[in-house]
Formats: structure tokens, C-alpha cells, sequence
């Protein structure tokens, strides 16, 4: 039997939902209210965003949502009615996932 | 003779529980775009105070502020549904799983919020 890459992009989603399920709601408050309403100074963000650890959050953090996201939407276009597409389509989602990572990776630690 | 299922494309529509579960499975789409925004934050920030502010005046637009109200709604959704899913998905058999369960699902929203405080206090304070 062919082995599945299933359970593969399933841990990546499993571990992506429960990091989105934690951070996405304060993280979306500071990225979409805090920073336009000015309460986050420049130097801040500049002091976490060139941080070591700071950096490598930014690339996980963008590595898991994306590839979780990539997951969601394939299975949702499977569910809308074009599981025939399913191959080309989880092609399509994984590589725009990757695509982001590594975009995410290229201004994290750049 | 086999006859594939005939489920329509609109099924999602035609009762509540199927309806939220698209929502939810829709969840995924506004928790890339926010990380979009969130990844293109951080390459502002690392090009200078200037960049940075152009990019601040850029969340302000109207159309950003509304989809980061909708996408804070969507990731709530992720939130609570997710949680709820848990302890479905780690088998806790021992006696009163019922209470178990609830107290996993507790555990969840007392991560959530430390995470949260966290998060704010590196941010603002």
C-alpha cells in the first residue's frame, strides 16, 4: 500500500491550529488596532523584530498559519464540490503555503 | 451499478451547525491574510521609523480596519471551535470524562489568556 502524506500535512495543520488558536486573536488586536491606533512605539517593535528570538516567532509563526491555512482551504474546495480538482488543488494550496514560508523566512531574518 | 451520492454545492446552507462549520473552515483564509499583514509589519519595521510609519498609515485605511475586525471574528471562531475539538481528538478515558473534558477545554482558555497578557505586555509596556 501506497503510504499516505496525510498524517504529515495533518500534524503541520494540528500544530498550526492550536499555535493560531492562542495567538491570532491578540496578535490580530496588536497588528490591526494597536499599531494604526499608535500605542505601539516604532522602537518596540523594532527591539522584537530584530531579536533572535523575536525573528524566529515571526517565521514560525507565519510557517504553521500558512501551511494550516493551506489545509482548511483545500479540504473546504473538496467540500464546495470539487473533490475531482483535489490533487491540483492541494498542489496549488501547499505550494502558496510555502511560497509564504519562505517569504516569511527571507524578512524575518533579514 | 454503483451511483455516486448527489450532494449539492449549496449544502452548507441548509441548517446552522453546517453553516458554522463553513464559517470555521473559512477561518483559515482571514488567519493568512492577517499573518500577510503581520510578515509585511515586520519587513516595514526592519526598512526604517519612515517605512514604518507609512505602513501604519496604510492599516488605517478603512478596508484594512474592516477586515481586521472580520478576521478578529474568524480567529475567535478558530478559538472557541478548536478548543471545543480537543478533547474529541486527545482520548481521555478515565471515569468522569465529562469533566475531563471540561477541565482540558479550561486549560485551553487559561493558556489563551496568559498568552495574551504576554503578548500585550511585550507589546506595550
Amino acid at each position: 500500500m501506497r503510504r499516505s502524506s496525510e498524517p504529515f500535512y495533518w500534524s503541520l495543520f494540528s500544530a498550526g491550529g492550536v499555535i493560531t488558536a492562542l495567538l491570532a486573536p491578540v496578535l490580530i488586536i496588536v497588528v490591526g488596532f494597536l499599531v494604526p491606533g499608535n500605542q505601539v512605539a516604532f522602537h518596540r517593535l523594532h527591539e522584537i523584530f530584530t531579536n533572535p528570538v523575536g525573528r524566529l516567532v515571526v517565521f514560525g509563526l507565519a510557517f504553521f498559519t500558512f501551511f494550516f491555512s493551506a489545509h482548511r482551504l483545500r479540504h473546504t474546495l473538496a467540500e464546495v464540490g470539487l473533490k475531482r480538482f483535489a490533487r491540483p488543488i492541494t498542489l496549488a494550496c501547499n505550494l502558496a503555503a510555502l511560497a509564504g514560508t519562505i517569504w516569511a523566512g527571507v524578512v524575518a531574518f533579514t | 451499478m454503483t451511483y455516486p451520492r448527489q450532494t449539492s454545492k449549496t449544502w452548507f446552507m441548509t441548517s446552522w451547525p453546517y453553516r458554522i462549520f463553513m464559517l470555521r473552515e473559512l477561518s483559515g483564509v482571514f488567519l493568512a491574510g492577517y499573518t500577510i499583514l503581520l510578515v509585511l509589519l515586520v519587513a516595514n519595521v526592519h526598512d526604517g521609523a519612515n517605512a514604518f510609519t507609512d505602513f501604519r498609515n496604510t492599516l488605517r485605511s478603512p478596508a484594512l480596519i474592516v477586515f481586521n475586525a472580520v478576521a478578529f471574528l474568524f480567529a475567535l471562531l478558530h478559538t472557541v471551535t478548536w478548543f471545543q475539538a480537543m478533547p474529541k481528538v486527545l482520548p481521555l478515558r478515565y471515569g468522569r470524562e465529562h469533566r475531563l473534558a471540561l477541565a482540558l477545554v479550561g486549560v485551553n482558555y487559561l493558556i489563551l489568556l496568559a498568552l495574551t497578557a504576554v503578548v500585550l505586555v511585550i507589546v506595550l509596556v
